[in-house]
This record gives C-alpha cells, sequence and structure tokens, in this order.
C-alpha cells in the first residue's frame, strides 16, 4: 500500500545525541550524531528486510520544515535501495509545519492513487521540545496558532462521524523522545484537523530519562520491530473449501469492522471459508470496506536447487536431482514439495475463477463476508493473482438481499429426475417493485412528455385500421392520464374536434373512421363519469 | 439506509382558487414537420388547451413521489392529502401508497376542483394539517416498536395552497397546537411517536400571468422544532423547480449530470452526436469527489438547481470486470421519459455498466510532482518509470463513479478513482525464509518470476474443481424451507464434493477413467442414490475388475506421483491396478456414511479384497496443506496458529500411514542410487506381485523393513521439515 515517509527536516533535528554501537568484538563506539541522522538510521533499517522481494509496499519520501518547504526526495517506489540512498543526506530548513506537511502528503497519496483506501503516512519528527529551548517553544507556539482553525470547531461534530468511517489515511509518528501528553494531544489534534486517522506514536527514548541521551542499536531495532508488526505486516491465514485448504499472506491486515445491526466489533478470524461462488455478472462490483491481495507463501531454504514454482516442474525436477546423492538435495526437495502442494489449491482457484468469470463467496467471521476474484496483473504476461474484497459486516449489499439465503445452485434449480446437473446461468430474481425507468408511467410534468404521449396517440389513429391494438392502448393511457391530472374535460373536448376535424379532411384513412367514432362516443362517456374506465373494443 | 428516514405528508389544496386557468398550455395536435406546423397554425385554436392549476400541482407532487419511489422504494414515506377529501384509515398511513402507480390511482379517483367556492375552505385545511401532523406521529413499518429511534422521529409536510399574511399566520398556530396536542398523546400512546422535527413547507401557487414577490424561500422558526418555509412559485417550469429544490434539501438529494454520452442514431442526421442526462441520487454519492477537491470544481447551475457534471467514459461497458467500489446508492433519471434517459436506462438495463470521468483535476489539488521535487526523485529503477508516467497522464482520465444495473435497479457506485494502482507490480507469492541470511538476489529473481496461469493450469483438475464450482453457485432463494439455512447446503456440497477429490491429475487414476466408471465418481457424491444408481456403480466397478483380468492399460497420467522406478511393463500395470483399487477403496470410504446403497457399494469393493482398508490418511498428498510459518515475524496470530500445527505434527507421527510411505521410502532408496539401493530396487521390482498378499497380514502390520526412516528423517531435518505423510487437518480439528 502507499506509504509516505514524510521527514522533519526542521532547526531541531540538528540536535545532538551520542550513539553507540556494538562492533563484533563487543567494543562499543560512541559516536556522536544529530538527530537527523539518527532518522536516516532508523529508515535505513525500516528498509532493510522488510517484505522486499514480494515488493508489497510502494513508498515515496518527502522532506518537510516550514509552510511552503517542502519537498519531494523520493517518488513512490518500490525499489526500497532507492529510498534508502535519498535518506542519507539530510538538509536542515528553519521552520517547522507538520499541517500543511500532512496536508501535502494526503494530496500527493490523492493524485498519485486517486481515493484508494489504506493509504499511509510515517511522520518521522521530534515532536518533544526542551523547555529551556525558546526558539522552539515560540515556533511551536506559531505552529499551534497557524494550524486550529477557529471555525472549524463548531462543525467539530459532524466532522468526526465522517472521518471516522471515510478517513481513508492513517498517521503513524516516529519519534526521537517520547512525546510529552501535551505534545501528544497537540499531534492527534492535526491529525484530526487534516483528517486522517490517528494511528501510533513510536520513540526512541523515553522522556523521563532526562540525562541519558544515549542511544544503542537496539533501541532503534525494538522501534523498527515494532514499526514493522503494525504496518508492513502481513496477515497469514488459510483459505478454506471444504476440505481443501491453502495458507496465503493477506496483504493489508483486514482490520475488526463493525457489525452496524448490533454493535458488535468483529474481529477477522484466521480461516477464510469458502461459502460458494458467485458469478462476477452478478456480483456486479458489489461494494467493498477493503481490498486484499491474496498471495500465497513461498518458502525460501538455503540449499538452492533452481526453486520451482509449481508442482508442474517437480517430477522433473526430481527426476534430474535423482542423479545427485546428496542427502541435501533430497531434504531440501521434499520441503520444495511441501512449500508447493501447500500453494495448489490457491492456483486451483485461481485459475478456475479466471476461467469461469466468477468469484467466491468468503466468510471472514459469523455474519461477515468477502468475496474473491482473480485480477490480471501484468499486461504482456498472463499472470494473475487473487484479490478479497472485504463487504461491511451484515447484509449491507442491497442487490443481495441476504448472503444467509443464497443457495447452491444444485439445490436452487434441481436437475428434473435424477440426471446429471447441467449448468446454465441464472437470472437473479428481480424485486418486484414498480420503478418509473422500467415500466412507463405517465410522468406529464415536463411539457414534452405530454407531447409525446399525445403525438404517440395521434399517430396511431392515422394508421387505422392497422395496428388497433396500438392504438387503443395509447387511448387508455390517454384518458388515464386525464383522470389523473384533472384534465379530461379540457383533453376529451379537444380530442373529439382534433378527431372530427381529421375525418373531415380525410385524415383518417376509411376504414379506421368507426374506430375513431367509437372512441368519441367513449370519451363523451367518460366526460361525464366519476372514474376512469379502461376502454375494450366490447364496450364499443 | 440504515438510519431512519424521513416522513413527507404531501397536502393539496382542493379549493375552488385551483379550478383557475394556470396559463400553461398544452396542444393535442401532432407537431412534427416544419411544413406541417404551418399548415395546423390555423388549427391551433381548436387544439390548444390550457391546464387548471390544480393539474399542474398534481404533475409536481408525481414528480416528487417518483424520484422518491425510485430512490427509496419501501422507504419512501409519503401519505397524500388532499383537502375535503376524507381517507379516514389512519392506522396504515405510511403503507397507504406503495409505488408510484398507487398514487397515481388515488388522484385518478379525485374530481377536479369544482369552480364554486365552498365556505368552509379553510376549516378544511385546518383539517387536513391535523391529518398529516397525525400521520407524521404514526408509526412507520421500520418504527413499529418503540425503541430510541422513536425520538428521532422527523417529517415533512408539503402545502400546495395559496397563502397570504393572515392565512399564514393561522396556519403556523395551527400547526404549532396540533403539533403539541399530539406530542402529549405520544407520551401516552404506544401508538404515536413524539415528532421530534418537523419541516411545514408552504408553496403559493400563482398562475403565469402573476408576479410573485420573490425567488427565494422565507423562513420562519415557529418552535425549536416546527420550522416553516414559504416557497412563492408561479405554475409549470417555476413549479417545477421549486418542487425539485425541495426534495434535494429535504431528502438529502444531489443531481449529476452525466454528459458526452453517445448516441448512435444521430450519426444521419448530422446533429449534435452526445447528449446529456441528469440523474439524481443521495447526495452521499458526491463524497467520494471531495477527498479530491471541492466540489466547485464540477459544480455547474442549471435551471436554479446545482449538478455535478461527469462524463460518459467509454473506457469499459464489461460487467465482469470487478472495480473497487466502495459505496452503492439508487438513482433515477430527472426527465425519466425523455428519450435520452430511456436510452441510457435501456443500455444500462441489459447488463452492461458505465464509467464516470471527472474532467481536470484542479491545479491547486494536486501535487505537481516536478514542482516540489527534484532531479533527484526521478532516480527511479526502470520498474517505477511506467508508474511515474502514468500518473502524469491519469490527471486527465480520473473515473470516479460507476453507473449500472443490478437485478433491474439502477445504481450508481463511488469508484476508488486514480489508474495508479498500487497493488500492480507486487511478487507472485509471500517469500518466507527460515535462515536468517539473505537470499541471493538470483534466487530471488527466480521466485519473483511472474508464474504464467497457462503453466499453471496444465497440472491442475481445474475442470473438475469448475464443475464444484458450478454445483455451488450461489443464487437467491425466495422461498425458505424451514429450520434451513439455504448457505450452509452450499457449504455441505462444497465438504462432500471435496472430500476424496484430488487437486493434481498427477495424482489420480481413478479420476481419469473413462466411461462407465466416472459415473462412479459423480455418483457417489449423490446424498441419495436410486437402485438404478446403486447398480451402476457396480458395473463401473465389474468394469475395472474385467480390465484388470485382460489386463488393459489405464490411463496413467504424465508424470505420476507414485510410480516407482519399476521397469516392467506388468509389474507396472499391477502397481497401477493396484493403486486405482486403493483410490476406489479410499474414494468410496469417505462417502460410505451417507447411505445404506453407498455402504453397500463400499462393502462390494472390500469384498473384492483387492487392497488394505486399515488407512485412514489421505492419498492425495498435495491436498494436505503444510503451514509456513514466517520466523521474522511476531505477530500473535501466527504463533497461535503454529502451536496448533505442531500438535499436528506431533498427532502425524504417532499414525503414519503405511502403504504410501512405503512407496515413499523406496522413492527416497531409488534416488540414493548405491549398490545396496539397486539392489533393493531389484527386490522391490521382484517383490511387487507379493504386495497383495502382504495387504492380508494380521495385525500388528509388522514392517520390519524401514522402522527408522521416520526417526532419520526427522533427525537430519531439524525443525522446518514436516512428516512425509500428514492427515489432511480438516479431518482433525
Amino acid at each position: 500500500m502507499p506509504t509516505i515517509l514524510l521527514i522533519d527536516c526542521s532547526l531541531g533535528m540538528a540536535e545532538r545525541f551520542s550513539f553507540v554501537t556494538k562492533q563484533q568484538n563487543n567494543m562499543a563506539t560512541t559516536m556522536n550524531i544529530e538527530k537527523r541522522s539518527l532518522v536516516a538510521k532508523i529508515i535505513e533499517s525500516l528498509m532493510t528486510n522488510t517484505n522486499s522481494p514480494t515488493k508489497l509496499e510502494t513508498i515515496a519520501l518527502v522532506f518537510f520544515a516550514g509552510r511552503d518547504t517542502i519537498k519531494i526526495v523520493q517518488h513512490f517506489t518500490k525499489n526500497t535501495d532507492d529510498i534508502i540512498k535519498s535518506v542519507q543526506k539530510l538538509p536542515i530548513f528553519g521552520d517547522f509545519s507538520l499541517k500543511s506537511a500532512i496536508d501535502f502528503a494526503k494530496k500527493y497519496l490523492t493524485t498519485t492513487f486517486g481515493g484508494q483506501r489504506s493509504q499511509k503516512i510515517l511522520v518521522f519528527t521530534d515532536s518533544s521540545h526542551r523547555d529551556d529551548d525558546p526558539i522552539k517553544e515560540s515556533t511551536y507556539n506559531n505552529s499551534n496558532q497557524m494550524d486550529i482553525d477557529l471555525r472549524k470547531v463548531i462543525t467539530n461534530d459532524e466532522r468526526d462521524k465522517t472521518s471516522l468511517s471515510n478517513s481513508t489515511t492513517d498517521i503513524s509518528f516516529v519519534c526521537i523522545r517520547k512525546p510529552s501528553s501535551s505534545d501528544r494531544a497537540r499531534l492527534e489534534d492535526i491529525t484530526e484537523q487534516t483528517q486522517c486517522s490517528f494511528s501510533k506514536i513510536y520513540w526512541l527514548l523515553n522522556r523521563d530519562v532526562e540525562n541519558n541521551t544515549t542511544i544503542t542499536n537496539e533501541m532503534i531495532q525494538d522501534v523498527i520491530t515494532q514499526i514493522k508488526s503494525d504496518i508492513m505486516d502481513v496477515f497469514i491465514s488459510i483459505l478454506k473449501c471444504g476440505h481443501y485448504e491453502s495458507q496465503l499472506a493477506v496483504y493489508p491486515k483486514i482490520k475488526p469492522a463493525i457489525l452496524q445491526t448490533t454493535g458488535e466489533l468483529l474481529q477477522p478470524s484466521n480461516t477464510l471459508t469458502v461459502n460458494g461462488f458467485i458469478e462476477l455478472s452478478s456480483i456486479r462490483s458489489a461494494m467493498a470496506t477493503s481490498k486484499h491481495i491474496l498471495l500465497p507463501i513461498q518458502r525460501y531454504t538455503r540449499p538452492q536447487p533452481p526453486m520451482p514454482m509449481f508442482a508442474t516442474k517437480k517430477s522433473a525436477i526430481s527426476s534430474s536431482s535423482s542423479s545427485s546423492t546428496t542427502a541435501t538435495a533430497n531434504s531440501s526437495l521434499t520441503t520444495q514439495k511441501k512449500s508447493n502442494a501447500a500453494n495448489n489449491f490457491y492456483y486451483l482457484l485461481l485459475i478456475s475463477l479466471k476461467k469461469e468469470k466468477s468469484a467466491a463467496l468468503i466468510s471472514v467471521n459469523d455474519q461477515w463476508f468477502g468475496a474473491i476474484h482473480c485480477q490480471k496483473f501484468e499486461r504482456k504476461k498472463k499472470s494473475s493473482r487473487l484479490i478479497l474484497s472485504v463487504f461491511e459486516p451484515g447484509d449491507c449489499i442491497p442487490w443481495i438481499s441476504s448472503f444467509e439465503r443464497l443457495g447452491p445452485y444444485a439445490l436452487v434449480f434441481p436437475p428434473a429426475n435424477n440426471s446429471e446437473l447441467v449448468y446454465k446461468k441464472q437470472q437473479w430474481p428481480v424485486k418486484p417493485f414498480a420503478r418509473s425507468y422500467t415500466e412507463t408511467f405517465l410522468i406529464w410534468c415536463r411539457q414534452n412528455n405530454f407531447q409525446n404521449d399525445i403525438n404517440k396517440f395521434v399517430r396511431a389513429s392515422a394508421k387505422l385500421p392497422d395496428k388497433v391494438n396500438i392504438f387503443h392502448r395509447e387511448l387508455n393511457k390517454i384518458c388515464r392520464g386525464a383522470f389523473i391530472y384533472g384534465l379530461r374535460d379540457r383533453l376529451f373536448h379537444l380530442l373529439r374536434q382534433l378527431f372530427q376535424h381529421q375525418i373531415q379532411t380525410n385524415k383518417i384513412k376509411p376504414d379506421g373512421i368507426k374506430y375513431v367514432q367509437n372512441v368519441i362516443m367513449y370519451m363523451n362517456r367518460l366526460s361525464s363519469s366519476d372514474r376512469y374506465i379502461k376502454y375494450e373494443e366490447t364496450s364499443a | 439506509m440504515d438510519h431512519q428516514r424521513n416522513k413527507a405528508v404531501l397536502i393539496l389544496d382542493h379549493s375552488s382558487f385551483f379550478a383557475r386557468p394556470s396559463g400553461v398550455t398544452f396542444n393535442v395536435n401532432v407537431q412534427n414537420s416544419d411544413q406541417q406546423q404551418q399548415q395546423d397554425q390555423v388549427n391551433n385554436e381548436n387544439t390548444l388547451g390550457m391546464k387548471s392549476l390544480w393539474t399542474c400541482i398534481v404533475e409536481c407532487v408525481l414528480e416528487y413521489c417518483r424520484i422518491l419511489f425510485d430512490i427509496f422504494e419501501d422507504d419512501a414515506l409519503i401519505t397524500l392529502i388532499v383537502t375535503g377529501i376524507d381517507q379516514r384509515d389512519q392506522s396504515s398511513c405510511w403503507n397507504r401508497y406503495k409505488n408510484l402507480s398507487q398514487c397515481m390511482d388515488f388522484f385518478a379517483g379525485i374530481q377536479p376542483p369544482n369552480e364554486r367556492s365552498l365556505i368552509n375552505d379553510d376549516d378544511l385545511l385546518k383539517h387536513s394539517l391535523n391529518e398529516a401532523i397525525t400521520a407524521l406521529c404514526t408509526r412507520s413499518k421500520k418504527q413499529n416498536i418503540p425503541n430510541d429511534l422513536d425520538y428521532t422521529n422527523s417529517g415533512h409536510i408539503i402545502l400546495f395552497s395559496t397563502f397570504n399574511n393572515k392565512r399564514i399566520a393561522t396556519i403556523e398556530k395551527d400547526a404549532q397546537t396540533f403539533h403539541q396536542s399530539h406530542n402529549h398523546m405520544a407520551l401516552e400512546m404506544t401508538d404515536f411517536v413524539p415528532l421530534t422535527k418537523c419541516d411545514l413547507t408552504l408553496v403559493d401557487v400563482r398562475p403565469l400571468d402573476q408576479p410573485i414577490p420573490t425567488s427565494n424561500p422565507e423562513f420562519n422558526l415557529i418552535t425549536s422544532i416546527l420550522h416553516r418555509t414559504l416557497y412563492y412559485a408561479q405554475a409549470g417550469q417555476m413549479l417545477f423547480t421549486r418542487m425539485l429544490q425541495i426534495l434535494l434539501k429535504q431528502h438529502n438529494l444531489a443531481l449529476t449530470t452525466v454528459t458526452g454520452i453517445p448516441m448512435k442514431e444521430d450519426v444521419a442526421s448530422r446533429s449534435s452526436l452526445n447528449y446529456d442526462v441528469d440523474i439524481v441520487h443521495p447526495a452521499e454519492v458526491h463524497h467520494s469527489l471531495r477527498e479530491r477537491a471541492p466540489l466547485k470544481y464540477w459544480r455547474q447551475i442549471k435551471d436554479d438547481v446545482e449538478t455535478i457534471v461527469l462524463k460518459w467514459s467509454a473506457f469499459s461497458y464489461d460487467p465482469e470486470n470487478y472495480y473497487d467500489t466502495y459505496s452503492a446508492y439508487r438513482f433515477s433519471p430527472l426527465d425519466v421519459n425523455s428519450r435520452e434517459s430511456a436510452c441510457l436506462t435501456n443500455f444500462l438495463l441489459s447488463g452492461k455498466c458505465v464509467l464516470l470521468e471527472l474532467g481536470n483535476i484542479p491545479n491547486e489539488c494536486a501535487v505537481n510532482i516536478n514542482e516540489y521535487g527534484d532531479e533527484n526523485c526521478f532516480n527511479t529503477s526502470e520498474n517505477d518509470l511506467s508508474s511515474l508516467t502514468t500518473t502524469t497522464t491519469a490527471t486527465n482520465r480520473l473515473f470516479s463513479h460507476m453507473i449500472i444495473s443490478h437485478n433491474q435497479e439502477l445504481m450508481i457506485h463511488a469508484i476508488a478513482f486514480g489508474s495508479n494502482n498500487p497493488m500492480s507490480k507486487i511478487g507472485p507469492c509471500y517469500i518466507v525464509n527460515d535462515e536468517k541470511d539473505n537470499m541471493s538476489i538470483n534466487d530471488l529473481e527466480e521466485l519473483m518470476d511472474e508464474i504464467d496461469d497457462d503453466n499453471l493450469e496444465k497440472d491442475l483438475r481445474v475442470e473438475s474443481f469448475i464443475n464444484i464450482i458450478r454445483t455451488t453457485t450461489l443464487y437467491p432463494l425466495e422461498t425458505m424451507t424451514s429450520g434451513k439455512i439455504p448457505i450452509e447446503d452450499s457449504l455441505r456440497l462444497l465438504e462432500r464434493h471435496t472430500r476424496r477429490c484430488p487437486l493434481l491429475t498427477n495424482e489420480t487414476i481413478l479420476f481419469n477413467m473413462p466411461s462407465p466408471t466416472n459415473l462412479l465418481t459423480s455418483l457417489i457424491l449423490r446424498e441419495k442414490l436410486s437402485d438404478d444408481d446403486v447398480s451402476k456403480c457396480l458395473i463401473a466397478l465389474k468394469y475395472i475388475d474385467n480390465m484388470e483380468r485382460n489386463g488393459e492399460q489405464l490411463p496413467v497420467p504424465n508424470n505420476f506421483q507414485y510410480t516407482t522406478k519399476i521397469v516392467t511393463n506388468k509389474a507396472k500395470k499391477d502397481e497401477a491396478y493396484r493403486f486405482l483399487w486403493r483410490e476406489i477403496e479410499y474414494f468410496v470410504r469417505g462417502y460410505k456414511e451417507t447411505s445404506d446403497s453407498h455402504r453397500h457399494i463400499y462393502q462390494n469393493i472390500v469384498d473384492r479384497r483387492k487392497t488394505d482398508i486399515e488407512n485412514d490418511s489421505s492419498i492425495y498428498q498435495s491436498n494436505k496443506i503444510d503451514f509456513i510459518f514466517p520466523t521474522d515475524e511476531t505477530s500473535s496470530t501466527s504463533t497461535m496458529i503454529t502451536k496448533r500445527d505442531k500438535n499436528l505434527q506431533e498427532n502425524n507421527e504417532k499414525m503414519n500411514g503405511r502403504v504410501w510411505t512405503e512407496f515413499n521410502d523406496i522413492k527416497q532408496v531409488v534416488a540414493a542410487n548405491s549398490l545396496r539401493d539397486m539392489w533393493n530396487r531389484k527386490q522391490q521390482e521382484k517383490r511387487a506381485p507379493e504386495f497383495d498378499g502382504r495387504a492380508e497380514y494380521p495385525p500388528p502390520r509388522l514392517i520390519p523393513l524401514y522402522v527408522n526412516l521416520n526417526s532419520k528423517t526427522s533427525l537430519t531435518n531439524p525443525i522446518g521439515i514436516q512428516p512425509i505423510l500428514t492427515t489432511n487437518i480438516s479431518e482433525k480439528i
């Protein structure tokens, strides 16, 4: 998922710390380094050993200081080396304005990725400032004044609601020192103002240890592990379909969700169970709260024979490796086989869904569903991945009234007298409701609506005696309309005049005249009637 | 739509005033070609009619109802009241009009207002007002049980009449008194809900020739919960615009103009090829745009009503794509009977879907990378270059919404717009490495090599799985048999179909068998077997028996998993038959508990004594899953499963099966290829025929040959290696 690393380059980042590295021979070397170098170190170790081979994350690097001092140092990339390279030289600028930086980062995210969900901003700053530092104090005060817009306070309630449900961007902060409670409140406040959701603050040094300004490599490692487990982690889960199982990595993690009807908080279960299948043309892009990529898990082992992706090559390899008599080859072969075996169902599902243009309906938890479909990934090569769309818990998709009331084809359309089941795509039942765009209603609100209906009717009269049915259908429509809109006196009068005129001017075929005369009589009767009576040919 | 919807009561004044002509004309003559029009000009006085004020109001009211019913369906809470027309059954206020045609029937039954005025018109209006407030306090279907939501009961009263200051004052006073008395009543009666918010909208309707004092609405707060708004409108277009404004405001709806819809038939006439359609939908649809930029960039004022203009995009009409959508709302075309709307709705109802495109994003709402970055940020590796270019061009093509029909309902979806998908370029699998050291780049590339789908397909039993997919493709059930949840039937079916079904083609002979043997695999899956079915199965078994006796070749797949290095043809064939019988036994045993007929078939197989029946573990190795866990990640979830996994391993160790371990042993030995191994292999070849007999060993079945092999494998492979045979997990949990 797109992540922006937002790095504070204000003056405060030039503050020095002693940094202790332990050599292999247990000799500790103390270096006096600036905060910005520390940040560089944190990012460097964060970037190494993330799940880089899978290229899950796409990361951009932005430096910020004052309101207008914002610089994109690295555009979104999946190459972690580029990030590490760019972070080596951190400049120092004067000012500090966090809010404008976050606003910028949000805009940057939407420019690049649009309204995607699960975007992240990771702010590297040292929000804590020493009390004896008057310059910084005043900068913070300034930024406070700048940041808080009084007009917005009024709409706070309303915005809270929307920001909770709609905010797509998570912000976390990485600080050198643990921020004081007021600093923390300020960070939360800024987050709220920029309509992001506040997720966490990480820090290297505890605040209470005033004198100890030594930072060790272990401290950095601790923070890195935390950040990684929160942000970069994948969700290992089991996909189950009857007796078939496959283990997969779900990325990003499925977040817990609230079941609206009961207000209950649901956790995603470790097992995604396939409940059945729905054709893509039936599920029709059902709306999801989040999208996740599902990847098969491949075990990487040290002795490296050419690693086949799939069982196909297995037997070929087993025959070729049978000549090598080492025990290691044998053992790696078995592991290999196993990791492949675990993925067989993944690939089977992938290919089948792709061929059938279908989606698997899975349950994430009780009353919580999602759909897995196959998506093509590379333009040139034919390679696909499974994508999981997680729905809102409960029955929240208007055209699927209830997930539990979906039945398998074999039972909904059972084959007649014991024959083989033959699948044929069926239409989903249409909710019996008269919609104005599926049925014709007499809407005469606009001038041309009325005109069109009248035109149809009058033209049909000219065609008589052909298409009598159409003429009568139009007649009934017009007459009913006349009753509904309280128009009958005037309308019938005019129509009678019109028809008489048409007959006189020979616009109506001789054979059609009797139909028209019948209609004139019918209209005569209707105008004195209390209620609308449908015209039927026999009534003439 | 989980929150409660506002109720709406529309009161139409039926007094003599509305029998007056409105000044809006209509023509019954056909107006088509210019030539004829000139001719007809003479006759026009005979074909022109004038609508009454009443007609104009009814037109508007029905349009109001139409839009509400289209968008909210059963939730459109509408009550129509015509002064002086008694409707009595108050209890069913909110169920009275379930759809538009019922509303129309209501008006069809009402005589147009009389031209002679009645004395008590004002009293009738007062009575209707009382009726309206009673209706608002009556429970709707969703409110049938008293709960907390009772205190969010809000409603609108729209009164179409003619007003002067005195009359407004009386109406306000009356409304206040009725409201208060009803709320008092609601405290004592459970049938009533207190009205916590009420908007009284007065529409002063005038004929075209009478000017209106102001086009702006006048507001007045009568009490904190009772608000009055007064609109002036001339009949015709202006009344319609007011009605639309009221509708959008009261029900939080908004307009979108779909622009640039291509129309084929106009090619000949050389007129404009594109046309616009306005659609009405809940205002929430536009929220996704706000994330991007303020709405003002797309806003236009059309006939005094705001609309957001989005472009029709010919990008893709394929509903079989799965787009990233985050919300969906019903919509309805504004001018439903116009040719353009009909064309659009028919297109959508036929099953197509259309993406709507934003024009250009204003510069101030986007980040210009060139402005904020420098050369430095472009030192990207080759991989990212493509994504960089899409960013710059993507600003021109941004899809924000999708319009589609779902089971004949028109819906508008907000989609995650932005064509730069962060999910692209993600590796084909997630790599876990046990060892701490880094992987070499070569290995990584090998692992990350994109797998061609066609390559994958070769060995998988896709066809059979597609059959399972089809059997369990879900369809909504109208009627439910009591006590049965349909989706659980689907789960049961999936369980039954996958119970004994191999994933790979090279693991099975049984599933490759031609007719009539394939009947066996399909019939056994049924829950009930007729006598006919049973005999078919038995015939299939007999058929295999005959094949074996005649020494026919079996359809052994390429790269068959369990072939040992046996060279002679006869031994190979024998082995294949042994495997087949073993497979049949294993397959049918899985279903023998289904019914007596199943058991009967199973017994028949056992009686043939072709195979050893004591083994309980799966013979399809790839159906089992070996859990791999990332060692570098310390999430609680994974450690939990690891524990479970370990338990399983222990279990498996104890109940390791026999038959197929043997095969595996042989394979390992063969692979080693030492002199002793070669000798062993020969022995095995010789011994192959006696395999049958060994199966009849009395328990305990001793296999003295490879007793230690299990422990050896576990010694040489410390942690990560699972035993060769693991049991199907689902069977153990």
